[in-house]
C-alpha cells in the first residue's frame, strides 16, 4: 500500500460510509430547504420526518421502540445524561455502581457525583477483563440509585455478560446503564430481550458522523434532564437536532443491522490472524480474553517498548493504531490505562499496550502488511531498548 | 507548544543513531529508572579527551529515544568538555525546536545519563591516577 494510510484504529472512530455521506449530503448541500424540526411550517416537517425516519432506524438496530430513542451530540453526552439523569430522578438514593473498566464518559460523571456526596463503588473485573457477577450483585444496596456497565470495553475489546447483569439489576429493582457505543454495529443488541434501563450509542463508531449519540432510555424510566432549553427529544436533550448527523446515524444503522453478520465475520477472520501473527513474536502478549471479546479488537502488550514509540514508529511505516495507554509526563506521572491496572496488569505492561482494530472495510492484505511493519518496528525499537526479555 | 513530535524527532525514532553498547567504554552512565518509566544509558569511548564513540539506549516515549539519538550526534567526535556543554536548547535545536509539553524530561534524561557517563570515566581516570600517582595523572588526560 504505497503513501496511503492503513487505518486499524476503528475503536477510536470509523470512516464515514459513501452511503451514509448520501444520505447527509443533501441536509448540508442545499437540496433540501432548511427547516429546524420543531418549526410548523413544510422545511420544519420535513427535517422533523428526517429525525423521526433515523430515530426509527436506530431503534430497529437495537430492537426499541423509535420513541425509547433520544439524540444526542455525542456517546458521551449520552452516557452522562443517563448517569446524571437516572440519580437526579431518584434524590433520595446516593449510592452508584459502576465496573472498574467503564469509559471515562461513565467514570468521570461517577467521580462528579462522589465529590457532591454520592457514594461510589467500583467492581472489579477479573484478569480477562470480565466483570465479577458475584461482586457486581454484592455490591447492590437499598440506596443505589443506578448501576452502569459497559456493554464492551473500549480498550480491550472485552465483551462484559450484560444480559446477565441487567437481570440482577431488574430483580434488585435497580436502573441499569449501559455504554454500548463500542458494541453496536459489531453485536447484536436486543432490548426487548436483556432488561437494560438506558442504552449509548454512537453514530461514528459505525460508519456515521462524529457528533451524535443516541441515549435509549426503556419506556417507564426516569431521568431527569441535565440539558435545559427548547425541551426538544422529550424534554431531555434540549438543543435544535443535528438534522444532517441524525440522518447519518440513521442510514449507519440500517447498514449496521443488514450487514451485521457479514462485518462480523470479516473482521472476525483478520483479527485472529492478527492475534496469531502478533503474538507469535515473544513478548508480545493479547490483554483481554481471547473468546469474550469484540470482532475487531486486538489488544497487545509489547515487552520492552513504550506504547507511543510503537504507534508513532508504525505510522511512519503508515500504518494508524491506537495506543493502549499514554505517557503523560515526569511532572504528572506516567498515567497507565486503569482498564488493564484493573485487570492486574503491571504499569510496565500498561505503558507497552497498543489497540488494534480493523474494519469492515480492512483487506487481508492490508493485514499481512501490518503484521510485517509490526515485526520490523517492535524489533527494531527493541534493539534501541535498555529493556530486554533476558532481562525479565 | 504542539501536542505533536515534529518530524525530525520522528525521523530520529525511526533511524535512531548511535544505538548499542560498547565493548570497552570509558565510562557508561545510565538515569531514570523503570519505576518511573524511562531509561537511558550511554557508553563512551574516550581518548586523548575526545569522545571518540557514543552509543545509547532508551526505555521510554519517542521524546527519549529521540533526543538520546540526537545527543549521541552532537556528542560524538568533540572533546569532553564540550561535548559536556552541549544544552537543553542545542538538543531542542536539534531537533527541531520545542518539545511537545510535558515531553521536556526527555532533556534532562538523556543529559544526566551522558553526564554520568563521564562521571563514571572520570572517577575510573581518578583511580588509575591514584595508582600511577596523583601529580602525573592530573595534568595527562581526563
Amino acid at each position: 500500500m504505497p503513501n496511503a494510510v492503513v487505518y486499524l484504529d476503528h475503536a477510536a472512530t470509523t470512516p464515514l460510509d459513501d452511503k451514509v455521506l448520501e444520505a447527509m449530503l443533501s441536509h448540508l448541500n442545499g437540496a433540501i430547504l432548511r427547516g429546524n424540526p420543531s418549526s410548523l411550517h413544510a422545511p420544519g416537517a420535513a427535517a422533523r420526518e428526517t429525525v423521526e425516519e433515523a430515530r426509527a432506524s436506530v431503534a430497529r438496530l437495537v430492537h426499541a421502540e423509535p420513541g425509547e430513542v433520544l439524540f444526542t451530540a455525542s456517546g458521551t453526552e449520552a452516557d452522562n445524561l443517563a448517569v446524571m439523569g437516572l440519580a437526579a430522578a431518584q434524590p433520595d438514593k446516593r449510592h452508584v455502581v459502576i465496573s472498574a473498566v467503564e469509559h471515562p464518559a461513565v467514570t468521570k460523571v461517577a467521580e462528579h457525583l462522589e465529590a457532591a456526596g454520592y457514594e461510589v463503588t467500583k467492581v472489579g473485573v477479573g484478569p480477562d477483563g470480565i466483570t465479577s457477577l458475584s461482586e457486581f450483585a454484592e455490591a447492590l444496596r437499598p440506596d443505589t440509585a443506578l448501576a452502569a456497565v459497559m456493554w464492551a470495553n473500549n480498550e480491550v475489546g472485552v465483551v462484559q455478560p450484560v444480559e446477565e447483569l441487567a437481570g440482577i439489576c431488574r430483580e434488585a429493582g435497580i436502573p441499569f446503564h449501559v455504554d454500548a457505543v463500542q458494541a453496536a454495529g459489531r453485536l447484536p443488541i436486543d432490548v426487548s430481550r436483556v432488561p437494560v434501563s438506558t442504552l449509548a450509542l454512537s453514530a461514528h463508531k459505525l460508519y456515521g458522523p462524529q457528533g451524535v449519540g443516541v441515549l435509549y432510555v426503556r419506556e417507564g424510566v426516569e431521568v431527569e434532564p441535565v440539558i435545559f432549553g427548547g425541551g426538544q427529544e422529550k424534554g431531555l436533550r434540549s438543543g435544535t437536532e443535528n438534522v444532517a448527523g441524525i440522518a447519518g446515524f440513521g442510514a449507519a444503522a440500517r447498514l449496521a443491522l443488514d450487514d451485521l453478520e457479514e462485518r462480523r465475520w470479516h473482521e472476525q477472520a483478520l483479527r485472529d490472524a492478527v492475534i496469531s501473527g502478533a503474538t507469535s513474536i515473544p513478548g508480545v502478549r493479547l490483554n483481554g480474553d481471547p473468546r469474550e471479546r469484540l470482532s475487531n479488537n486486538i489488544h497487545l502488550s509489547v515487552e520492552g517498548i513504550e506504547a507511543e514509540s510503537l504507534v508513532l514508529y508504525l505510522d511512519a511505516l503508515g500504518y494508524a493504531v491506537g495506543s493502549g495507554s499514554a505517557c503523560a509526563s515526569s511532572i504528572t506521572g506516567h498515567k497507565a490505562s486503569p482498564v488493564l491496572l484493573a485487570m492486574g496488569r503491571t504499569e510496565n505492561e500498561a505503558f507497552s499496550a497498543v489497540r488494534i482494530t480493523v474494519g469492515k472495510d480492512t483487506t487481508e492484505e492490508e493485514v499481512e502488511g501490518f503484521l510485517h511493519a509490526f515485526t520490523i518496528a517492535v524489533t527494531q525499537l527493541r534493539e534501541v531498548s535498555t529493556f530486554t526479555l533476558a532481562e525479565r | 507548544m504542539s501536542d505533536r513530535y515534529n518530524p525530525r524527532v520522528i525521523e530520529h525514532l525511526v533511524r535512531p543513531r548511535n544505538v548499542g553498547e560498547l565493548e570497552a567504554p570509558s565510562g557508561i552512565g545510565e538515569s531514570g529508572d523503570t519505576a518511573c518509566g524511562d531509561v537511558a544509558r550511554f557508553a563512551v569511548a574516550i581518548e586523548e579527551n575526545r569522545l571518540v564513540e557514543v552509543r545509547y539506549k532508551v526505555y521510554g516515549c519517542v521524546a527519549c529515544i529521540a533526543a538520546g539519538s540526537a545527543l549521541s550526534e552532537l556528542a560524538c567526535d568533540r572533546h569532553l568538555l564540550e561535548a559536556a556543554r552541549v544544552s537543553r536548547s542545542d538538543l531542542e535545536d536539534a531537533l527541531g525546536g520545542a518539545l511537545p509539553e510535558g515531553k521536556a524530561h526527555a532533556l534532562t534524561l538523556v543529559l544526566d545519563a551522558l553526564h554520568k557517563a563521564f562521571e563514571d570515566h572520570w572517577n575510573k581516570k581518578a583511580g588509575t591516577m591514584l595508582v600511577d600517582g596523583y601529580a602525573r595523572g592530573a595534568d595527562s588526560d581526563g
